[in-house]
């Protein structure tokens, strides 16, 4: 059980620190034209942070949050994968081919959109279901 | 549990691919009709009959009949027709037909030139040196409009126009008004690297499509939802009237090129050289071809060197006497304006002002007088030769790279910062040098420089997977072959020129084709001219390299010919320049990119090297 609730805190630390560096890279590395996108970035930031506060109290509502924010974050991975796919097809459609290097680019970004969004609140999620009997 | 995992991965993978399949075929051209409406001696028959009244050729006199046209003139269109008359640039007067077939189209377009008012002001000369292009809407498509970066990117650029309608009214900006207008590679996908453009100008496409439509830009802003991308087919009249010629990305292509046609080209790149010189010997800088428009800015001495170089090997290679005069001219500038008075009391010369001197302005300078003592015989310039050579080795370190600053008040080198080309600029120099001063210490300064810049300038871990813009080492090996030939320059020559054969632009080469020959990396970016001849230059060294090692690579000539068949094609000519202000003050010129027409010297000086080094690799005939 210690392990766990250790490996809750470790998740959580993660989580703030992703938040982090989420809202550091949307305002100050790349940031974007579109108030949209970085409103939205900086929501999934937020909701990212409060699971892990969550994770890291461990209390029941705190890994209810934690579960919600971890899912939103996998459906946010997807989300981001389908708009890299239609992005890819739209600028295959207007340009008559984008060639290897524009699929090998599209490819890239969506494993990348895995690794760095996506993989995290997966295994968090995974983690969350073998400690649900605890909170139940 | 199985059955829910194989739905879950039939949903992963079938849902992107759904996708992917629906925009690309909501978004692609080929689900509308896209074909060449007319074919050559159909557009020949119809620009002649265009233009007919303008030139008022009376039907007797072999004016050609819309009958001639045949099927031709039944064919349905597919959207607008447009016939747009230029004079020198300036757009006199333009009509949009709307009518169901070529023929009607057509004899609507010949009726509004015939009643125009602005052409009936124009005088014979005027006529005479007007321009008629026709185009031909052959397809129509949606773009995203509700995300600007996606927006911008949604014309595939000089080729896809830009339409919209607001109140039932359709205003349309053809590709060629995109490319006059600047109105493209002009969106910035990256906030904080400002040289990374590409893409529509969409609040500049706004203001001009109000303009046509007689609202404001919030109007066609408002209607942002009704914008569309179209694509033509696009003729223009030969500049004696004679014939259509072919119109794609704003300029009239070349198919292939051979020895004639390139020579001719190289001609004309020289002359335009030779007609940005002024004065006192130093070079128009920069030239906007739409606005007739000379650009003084930042003078750059090394690209005044390889300009003056450039004359040196055209003299070589045409034996004009023109520019001859223009590299005395040019050099003569470089010895009295650029040398620093810091530098003229000492055993060596540099180039540049008494806080700041370079080590690239002296090396192609030390380039420049050796060609053009080697092409002319003339040896006026010798002695500020070897000054030039002995500052190259005081600036060398003994690993063979030099130092790229120089402070003449101080008598200090700079070692700190480098400088991109410079180091091979200077082992060329070297290389060049020791043609006409069989100077030992030079050998061995070439032999260190070699050394380093094909080994230890990339001996670390991340340099074993790319090579840098090395074409001047390139061109430095095969000049210093006589005195150092060493494997490894060649292979690092041969990988250079394999790494540029895999970026080359195929002749098959989809969206880009029309440019094949160029380096580029995907569509999105049009490829620059400049590098095309820098490593033109590069490759014909590197092959030239391989034939003295007795080892000819078959693949590097391949790369060369399509490349020169490029710059060729990129090159101001007079069947194309009908956007152009003063088409002869641009005749020889070649622009940034396709699409983006000012001249830089340095454009000149690497694409017409490239042609001049070029030009007994190419076939006598085609």
């Amino acid at each position: 059980m210690g392990k766990r609730r250790t490996a809750s805190t470790a998740f959580g630390i993660v989580d703030l620190g992703l938040a982090v560096l989420y809202s550091f890279l949307v305002l100050w590395v790349i940031p974007s034209r579109s108030s949209t996108f970085t409103v939205v970035a900086l929501a999934a930031s937020t909701v990212l942070a409060s699971g892990g506060v969550g994770m890291i109290v461990q209390s029941r509502l705190g890994l209810v949050v934690a579960t919600i924010a971890a899912s939103f974050m996998v459906a946010a991975t997807f989300a981001l994968i389908l708009l890299l796919v239609a992005s890819a097809a739209y600028l295959h459609g207007i340009y008559d081919g984008i060639g290897q290097a524009g699929a090998a680019l599209a490819i890239l970004a969506a494993l990348l959109a895995i690794e760095v969004v996506g993989l995290v609140p997966a295994l968090q999620l995974v983690h969350l279901w073998r400690r649900r009997r605890e909170w139940r | 549990m199985r059955a829910r995992g194989a739905i879950f991965v039939v949903a992963a993978l079938g849902l992107p691919a759904a996708l992917y399949a629906g925009v690309y075929s909501w978004c692609h051209l080929t689900r509308q009709p896209i074909f060449p409406i007319l074919d050559g001696p159909a557009a020949d028959i119809a620009l002649r009959w265009l233009r007919a009244p303008l030139d008022e050729i009376p039907a007797a006199a072999g004016s050609p009949s819309l009958a001639a046209l045949g099927a031709a003139s039944q064919l349905p269109l597919p959207g607008p027709l447009w016939a747009s008359l230029y004079l020198r640039g300036q757009l006199v007067v333009r009509h949009r037909s709307d009518a169901a077939t070529v023929g009607e189209a057509l004899a609507e377009a010949r009726r509004a030139l015939q009643e125009s008012p602005a052409i009936a002001h124009l005088d014979a000369e005027d006529r005479q040196a007007t321009r008629l292009r026709l185009d031909l809407m052959t397809a129509r498509g949606p773009v995203v409009t509700g995300v600007p970066l996606a927006l911008a990117n949604s014309f595939a650029s000089g080729r896809d126009g830009v339409g919209v309608t607001v109140a039932g009214h359709v205003a349309y900006l053809l590709p060629d008004d995109l490319i006059q207008h600047d109105l493209l590679a002009a969106a910035q996908p990256v906030a904080f690297i400002a040289e990374l453009r590409s893409g529509l100008d969409v609040e500049a496409a706004d203001r001009a499509l109000a303009t046509e439509l007689g609202c404001s830009a919030a109007d066609v802003r408002a209607a942002h939802r009704h914008l569309f991308r179209f694509r033509v087919q696009s003729f223009v009249d030969s500049p004696d009237h004679a014939r259509a010629l072919p119109v794609d990305r704003g300029r009239v292509p070349v198919a292939a090129v051979d020895r004639a046609s390139l020579r001719t080209a190289l001609e004309r790149a020289a002359d335009y050289a030779v007609r940005q010189l002024r004065w006192d010997g130093s070079f128009e800088y920069m030239y906007q071809p739409f606005r007739h428009e000379h650009i003084s800015d930042d003078y750059s001495l090394p690209r005044h060197a390889g300009t003056t170089w450039l004359l040196s090997l055209a003299y070589r290679v045409l034996g004009h006497a023109r520019y001859r005069d223009a590299a005395t001219s040019a050099i003569d500038y470089l010895a009295t304006h650029a040398v620093p008075s810091d530098c003229q009391a000492t055993a060596f010369a540099c180039v540049g002002s008494n806080d700041d001197a370079d080590l690239g302005s002296a090396a192609l300078a030390s380039v420049a007088i050796v060609e053009y003592q080697l092409a002319t015989g003339d040896q006026r310039f010798r002695g500020l030769a070897e000054r030039l050579g002995r500052f190259l080795l005081h600036m060398q370190k003994p690993n063979g790279d030099f130092c790229h600053g120089f402070a003449p008040e101080l008598g200090l080198r700079d070692c700190a910062g480098q400088v991109l080309y410079y180091s091979g600029e200077a082992a060329l120099a070297l290389a060049k040098l020791h043609q006409i001063l069989p100077d030992p210490a030079l050998a061995a300064a070439v032999e260190r420089a070699l050394d380093y810049l094909t080994g230890a300038n990339y001996d670390y871990f991340l340099g074993q997977f790319f090579i840098g813009e090395d074409h001047w080492t390139c061109i430095a090996a095969e000049a210093a072959f006589p005195i150092v030939n060493k494997d490894a320059y060649a292979r690092f020559c041969y990988a250079f020129a394999h790494l540029n054969r895999r970026v080359q632009v195929e002749p098959d080469g989809g969206p880009l084709a029309d440019l094949a020959g160029a380096f580029g990396i995907t569509p999105f970016f049009l490829p620059h001219n400049t590098p095309a001849g820098s490593r033109t230059e590069a490759n014909v060294a590197t092959y030239r390299l391989s034939v003295l090692r007795g080892e000819p690579q078959p693949d590097i000539l391949e790369t060369v010919r399509r490349s020169l068949r490029y710059l060729v094609d990129q090159q101001f000519r007079p069947e194309g320049m009908y956007l152009f202000a003063r088409p002869d003050e641009a005749l020889g010129g070649i622009g940034q990119t396709p699409l983006q027409p000012v001249v830089r010297i340095d454009y000149i000086q690497h694409t017409a090297a490239a042609m001049a080094r070029g030009l007994d690799l190419v076939p006598e005939r085609r």
